[in-house]
């Protein structure tokens, strides 16, 4: 019961913080959405970062370590650090300058002006909006597990909830999660949003620090090596000493891993570069110099939160945890907590875990409600027709649609958080090449982009679908059919001529090719376009001179 | 000097794809720490020097803060810089 009490009241220490953003913002939509470009270097690295760790960074890192063992940190969270901050660096910082100077709202404002094309807005709409849907599906599913397992017991007393360990049950976590991040979100805008995200951001590496010691204690102290009762546990080499000792070796090297895939885990992390709320938190930026602390403090704080979580995946597959081998990905991390913290230290290291699954959520929530009051009602019903209350009322509308249905969903959803976290990844970065060469090539067209989007969905469609709706693990395209199988034709065609490759790998590929080819072969951007774009260095110099 | 910087960001990627498996082994360093985890959260660390050098070193020039478009408060959103609707 006392876990569940903090996590109660760290939900209503949220519902706080969105009220007085409230009272603080400007009342204007610009202020309510981008927070009137105020964002400074510090809350901008915070929002960054905390936004793009949830509980597939968390609950999800730890089970994958579980299965894969500490290879898992190599696969996403070193390369993560690498490929963020070149996001942030390549993609970001011209974003921002290009916002600032054209002030846009969104990414498909961006396209197209930069397209001069309404096209594309309408094929990139709902491929946007049905990526967000599993990412906010991770973010529902991890929270929902954790809060459950951790408050298992809580009920015992009045005999409540028996099919979950007298816990909450994790439909009952999940809907409360998604109320009070829409409360805070609806109240505070992004400028609730940034601070939410900031006060979670800190409160989450902070007690996912806390998660690593106690956990390793409580191994140590559960394996013998220290007297429980002496209340002293060791001191800490010893704890992770014991901790480690009966890992099974085959976790501890990276030998599981391909070489394809470790490419392929490369590229997931470039998803950030197209994700619609890591946009949106861009163009909150006060200045292009506020990007620097995020692009150089992204791989420590990546450090800080994938490490201790990719050792406590792995000591949890040690003989000493004693964790069956049939257990569900989304309850490893929440069974840990809830052997080895108290009620009290369980209680905020959930809350700790439901930071990172909120600090998703608030920003994606927010972008979704941004981009079809924008780029939808707005754009279509022209800047007059509603005023700053009522787009602000039809974005919140819109918000709420898409997390009742995300919620639903979330009721019948199968697969584990890694990989739907890994898919909806895949689908972003399989766009990244149409923003970079909206950035750097002249000869982008529209036709390339309208391309490149519609036939990267088609694509990531027909691979969810042949992967068995993610359930496959380890699933690469074309996978040969096994002996006494049939497949379809295209797939074994397709496995004659290429290697088994990882999804993101063949939907990057592809977009990149039919992104280049379609552009080459269609009318080149007109000047005009291409001239406020990439103002050559002699119209700069004029303009100075 | 630009060039090595791109060269040295490169060298990290190839380093933390591993392609020789020099890391592979289940050897544990520290009596704790997994040999292929220390070696990638190295890498990690790496990571922000590299990148905290090109923040300071590279940082690119912007056609905003060049002043080319006037200021953000000057410009019409729904126009282009000649004047002309965007369509």
């Amino acid at each position: 019961m006392i876990a569940l009490v903090i996590i109660v009241a760290y939900l209503a220490l949220l519902i706080l913080l969105g009220v007085v953003a409230n009272r603080m913002g400007r009342g204007t939509s610009n202020d309510y959405l981008m927070a009137s470009h105020t964002i400074g270097p510090v809350l901008l690295m915070l929002s960054l970062f905390g936004t793009t760790m949830t509980a597939f960074a968390l609950v999800g890192s730890t089970a994958e370590a579980f299965r894969r063992g500490v290879a898992v940190y190599g696969l996403l969270a070193s390369s993560s650090g690498i490929v963020h901050s070149a996001c942030f660096f390549f993609i970001g910082v011209r974003i921002w300058d290009f916002g600032k100077r054209f002030h846009y709202r969104t990414q498909i404002e961006f396209f197209r002006d930069r397209l001069q094309s309404e096209m594309i807005g309408v094929v990139l709409f709902p491929v946007l909006v049905a990526l967000v849907v599993p990412y906010l599906l991770v973010g529902i599913l991890g929270g929902g597990e954790v809060v459950s397992r951790v408050t298992s017991g809580a009920f015992a007393s009045f005999g409540w909830f028996a099919d979950w360990d007298h816990g909450v049950p994790p439909w009952l976590a999940s809907l409360v999660i998604c109320l009070v991040v829409l409360n805070y979100v609806f109240f505070g805008g992004m400028r609730g949003t940034a601070w939410a995200n900031a006060l979670q951001t800190l409160f989450f590496m902070a007690m996912g620090l806390a998660t690593f010691l106690v956990i390793a204690r409580g191994i140590a102290m559960e394996a013998g090596g220290i007297a429980m009762e002496a209340g002293s546990g060791g001191n800490l080499m010893e704890n992770l000493r014991a901790a480690t000792l009966d890992v099974p070796p085959a976790l501890l090297g990276t030998s599981a891993i391909s070489n394809t895939a470790w490419f392929g885990y490369l590229m997931i992390p470039l998803s950030v570069g197209m994700f619609p709320h890591i946009f949106q938190h861009w163009l909150t930026a006060r200045s292009a110099s506020a990007f620097k602390l995020a692009i150089v403090a992204q791989p420590l704080c990546i450090l800080i939160v994938w490490a201790p979580c990719v050792l406590i995946g792995v000591w949890a597959a040690g003989t000493a945890v004693g964790l069956p081998a049939e257990i569900r990905d989304n309850e490893i991390l929440g069974t840990m907590v809830a052997k080895y913290a108290g009620p009290l230290l369980g209680g905020l290291l959930t809350a700790g875990v439901l930071a990172a699954v909120m600090s998703s959520l608030d920003s994606q929530f927010l972008c979704l409600g941004t981009i079809f009051s924008r780029d939808m009602v707005i754009h279509y019903g022209g800047p007059d027709r509603f005023n700053d209350q009522q787009s602000i009322r039809l974005a919140r509308g819109f918000i709420t649609a898409v997390v009742a249905i995300t919620y639903l969903l979330s009721l019948v959803m199968p697969t584990g958080i890694f990989a739907l976290g890994v898919w909806c990844f895949a689908g972003f970065a399989a766009l990244v090449p149409l923003v970079v060469a909206a950035i750097y090539w002249t000869r982008l067209t529209a036709s390339g982009g309208i391309a490149c989007v519609s036939v990267t969905m088609m694509a990531w469609i027909a691979l969810f679908w042949h992967s068995g709706f993610g359930t496959q693990r380890g699933y690469l395209f074309p996978t040969p059919p096994a002996s006494g199988e049939t497949s379809s034709a295209v797939v074994s065609i397709l496995s004659t001529v290429m290697p088994p490759l990882p999804p993101v790998i063949v939907l990057t590929s592809l977009s990149t090719i039919v992104l280049i080819i379609t552009s080459l072969v269609t009318t080149p951007p007109d000047e005009q376009t291409l001239r406020r774009f990439f103002p050559s260095r002699s119209d700069r110099d004029k303009t100075a001179a | 000097m630009r060039n090595t910087v791109w060269l040295l960001l490169l060298l990290l990627v190839l380093l933390q794809q591993d392609y020789l498996r020099w890391w592979d082994a289940p050897v544990v360093v520290l009596g704790f720490l997994p040999r292929a985890l220390a070696i990638q959260m190295a890498i990690s660390i790496a990571t922000a020097l590299l990148w905290w050098w090109i923040t300071v070193k590279h940082w690119p020039a912007l056609e905003c803060t060049a002043g080319i478009e006037g200021g953000p408060q000057d410009v019409d959103p729904k126009r282009s810089v000649d004047g002309k609707r965007a369509s």
